[in-house]
């Protein structure tokens, strides 16, 4: 935690993507971003985050199989706080809710402020 | 007598022996004296010379070349008498071609050894010796040189020069002992001319020479190229000799050939032979068997002869025969007339008694029949009434009949609607799901421009507060400006904005080019006619399905640019691409590709959609443009995609093909009219 922010990691393919959404959260969190499954299991390596925030539709690795991953790796930090978001699959969504943790499903385009109150839910959520 | 003769003899013998005698005597005196006078010379020459070098200081030593022994006996008893220069004499004789030079002042060589004078001459240069000769011709050689003069006086002449070049002096003196100079110069010039005259020879002899030499080389040459053309001819001439050869042994051949073709035609003559001698027999026996023939023939003309004979009488018979006939058959004819005529009336007879009978028989019948046909009609009538009732029926079965093919053709309208629907919600969730994203760009993106442009509005406040007419402190304005720009998120919201304009432009464009791909698309309802490029349906469709295929299927176009537009109606096409496409999507499971290719010929064009899915079974290829048939699960396909498909291209007037292979892929390959005839 830098400054007193809650660290977020949030993972999409589209750069633009996650421009948009540094840019939007920058004043109240600490953003880290990554453009790929990967990335992102690299960057849960070497950082402390409270909550994961990652996209479904990407190549090679989809969203749900990042959080069965992450699942393996990291049963217990961050604390309940895996939040999908974009393009569903139903059935792969579902079982990220029973078996990996999934707090909250939220689809695109995102409410700045909705987004904001669920992310501290998440946190809080222990 | 002979007394007197044999005192002759005996006297004349001893006259002749006395003066042979005394010849010899004489001879020997003179040869005596010659001897002594050469030596007396040699002293002579001796005393009158000067010797420049002192050789040896106890003797004087003199070698005689010479095999005369009465020349030496008289030198070695002169030598034992005499002194030159108060030395004693030493003397030596050698007659080889090289001699001993060692100590020797003079060398005396006699006539007989003068062909050895020159070597002589040449081996005592550099010494001081002196040569004394005898009768040597060569007066360039000579140093003292003793001559016989005619009287028969022995002479001397000498070469000055000669002996001056060994080093020795002569006094003058010496020529009154009778000797005689040598006049060197006309030797010198003798000689010279003798040179000149030998030059000229030898350069006549040269230009002959070479002129020999030269006629020499001609001939050289000459018997070069005659050598080269006798191994021409000799070439030729073997050549000659093969050929000949070859002749030889093929007239050889065909010697034996001829031999063996006369052996043939003996052999043949001796056949002809024996068969012309058969011949002849058959000859004579033919002749024979000629007469026999002959006879033969006689025998037959006059058989012919009787015949015709014969044949005229019969001719007549028959005549004869026939007129009997004739009148045979007329009889004949009028018997049958007259029985058929008989039995004619008979028939009638019967015929007519027959015919009363079953007049009255029928008559019975048809008043029978009378009886059950009126029975026949009522029945007629009864059942007549029981056929309207059930045509009415009928009538009414039809109806409802209608009204279920009626319904049967809107619940096939609405599930052609609902497929429309579907493909439309095919349609509608690509757009969804194609637009999410980019309007995502649009809406993130205004809010954070809000945001970041909040963050820089009090320094703008500041600046707008700025009026031509108030005073301001710089300073303090520039304090101010610096503590704004200092708060955090100034900094960050200045950097940010520009790239969240642009993104908000990036996703504002995507969402204008899907928009107008869905335009494009939607010529869904267009029912005419029309000439369209149908790279533009495939791709509208593609921008469509992107979503889709986005992650896991590579779209690979292998487009002929030279693709001439067909007539067709647009919409529809479109859709066929789009349910194509799809479908080929939708058999790819994990990772694969779709690969489109558009050709053409001058009647049609020819799109091919190939994929690398699952494939299609042999048995489904079969039902697959089959209504309502679908290999999906219940709600994800309504099974009239590719039955509409069909349609739509048969109402072209075109041709779908499939080719697939389990685990392999499948292939559509669609081929449309450019015109529409």
């Amino acid at each position: 935690m830098k400054d007193n922010k809650y660290t977020i990691l949030y993972i999409d393919d589209e750069e633009v993507n996650l421009r948009l959404f540094k840019n939007s959260f920058r004043r109240d969190f600490d953003i880290l971003i990554a453009s790929s499954a990967r990335e992102g299991l690299e960057i849960l390596k070497n950082n402390t985050i409270d909550v994961v925030i990652t996209d479904q539709r990407m190549p090679e690795i989809t969203g749900v199989e990042f959080l069965k991953i992450v699942n393996e790796r990291y049963p217990d930090i961050p604390p309940n706080r895996l939040i999908l978001s974009g393009y569903s699959d139903a059935d792969q969504i579902e079982k990220a809710f029973n078996e990996y943790r999934l707090y909250r499903f939220v689809s695109k385009p995102w409410n700045v402020d909705e987004l904001k109150i669920i992310i501290l839910e998440a946190i809080n959520q222990k | 007598m002979i007394c007197k003769s044999k005192i002759l003899i005996y006297k004349v013998l001893f006259i002749t022996l006395i003066l042979t005698f005394f010849t010899t005597a004489t001879i020997n005196a003179q040869l005596y004296n010659r001897n002594e006078a050469v030596c007396v010379y040699i002293y002579n020459f001796c005393k009158q010379i000067d010797w420049n070098f002192e050789v040896d200081p106890e003797n004087f030593s003199i070698l005689l070349i010479s095999d005369n022994e009465e020349l030496i006996s008289e030198f070695t008893r002169f030598a034992s008498q005499k002194k030159i220069n108060d030395l004693e004499i030493k003397l030596k004789v050698q007659i080889s071609e090289k001699i001993d030079l060692e100590n020797t002042q003079l060398i005396f060589i006699d006539e007989e050894n003068s062909y050895n004078y020159f070597s002589v001459f040449e081996q005592i240069q550099g010494h001081s010796i002196l040569i004394v000769s005898e009768n040597y011709t060569d007066k360039k050689f000579v140093m003292i040189n003793l001559y016989d003069a005619d009287n028969n006086h022995l002479l001397f002449e000498i070469n000055k020069a000669n002996i001056i070049n060994q080093g020795i002096t002569v006094k003058p003196d010496i020529l009154l002992y009778g000797g005689s100079e040598i006049d060197v110069a006309k030797l010198y010039k003798d000689s010279q001319n003798s040179l000149l005259g030998m030059d000229k020879e030898l350069k006549e002899f040269k230009v002959r020479i070479d002129s020999i030499n030269s006629a020499f080389l001609e001939l050289q040459t000459d018997i070069i190229e005659k050598q080269k053309e006798l191994e021409k001819q000799n070439n030729l001439l073997s050549e000659k000799e093969i050929k000949l050869e070859e002749l030889n042994k093929s007239v050889f051949a065909k010697e034996l050939l001829y031999k063996y073709q006369e052996m043939q035609l003996k052999i043949k003559n001796d056949s002809l032979f024996f068969k012309t001698k058969q011949l002849s027999v058959q000859e004579q026996l033919f002749d024979s068997e000629m007469k026999k023939l002959d006879t033969l023939q006689f025998t037959l003309n006059q058989k012919y002869t009787d015949i015709s004979e014969m044949d005229k009488e019969i001719k007549t018979k028959n005549e004869v025969l026939g007129l009997q006939n004739i009148t045979i058959s007329r009889q004949r004819n009028f018997l049958y007339l007259f029985t058929i005529i008989a039995l004619l009336t008979i028939i009638i007879i019967i015929v007519l008694y027959k015919g009363f009978k079953n007049k009255q028989r029928l008559n019975a019948q048809i008043t029978f029949r009378k009886e059950e046909i009126e029975r026949i009609i009522e029945k007629l009538q009864n059942s007549n009434e029981e056929l309207q009732s059930k045509n009415e029926q009928l009538n009414l079965a039809n109806r409802k009949i209608t009204s279920t093919i009626e319904m049967l053709q809107q619940t096939q309208m609405q599930l052609v609607q609902a497929e429309k629907m579907a493909s439309l919600g095919v349609l509608t969730a690509g757009i969804a799901h194609e637009i999410n994203n980019p309007i995502n760009f649009v809406y993130a993106g205004i809010n954070s421009l809000k945001k970041d442009f909040d963050d820089l509005i009090p320094v703008l406040d500041e600046v707008m507060g700025l009026d031509k007419s108030k005073q301001v402190d710089i300073n303090q304005f520039i304090k101010k400006l610096i503590s704004l720009k200092e708060n955090d998120y100034f900094a960050d919201s200045y950097d940010a904005i520009p790239t969240t304009i642009k993104d908000i432009q990036v996703g504002a464009e995507r969402v204008a080019e899907i928009v107008k791909g869905l335009r494009n698309f939607s010529r869904l309802e267009q029912q005419n006619w029309a000439k369209e490029n149908i790279h533009k349906g495939l791709e509208s469709a593609l921008l469509l399905l992107k979503n889709s295929y986005k992650h896991h299927v590579e779209i690979i176009k292998n487009y002929d640019e030279n693709l001439p537009e067909i007539v067709c109606l647009p919409g529809k096409i479109n859709q066929v691409f789009m349910n194509i496409l799809k479908n080929a999507i939708d058999a790819i499971s994990e990772k694969g590709k779709v690969e489109i290719r558009t050709s053409f010929d001058n009647k049609k064009i020819y799109v091919s959609i190939k994929d690398n899915g699952i494939g299609i079974d042999n048995e489904i290829k079969s039902k697959i443009f089959d209504p309502f048939f679908t290999t999906k699960e219940i709600g994800k396909g309504t099974g009239l995609g590719l039955s509409i498909t069909y349609g739509v291209i048969k109402e072209h007037n075109g041709d779908v093909d499939i080719i697939s292979e389990i685990g392999k892929g499948t292939e559509f390959l669609i081929s449309l009219p450019i015109n529409r005839d």
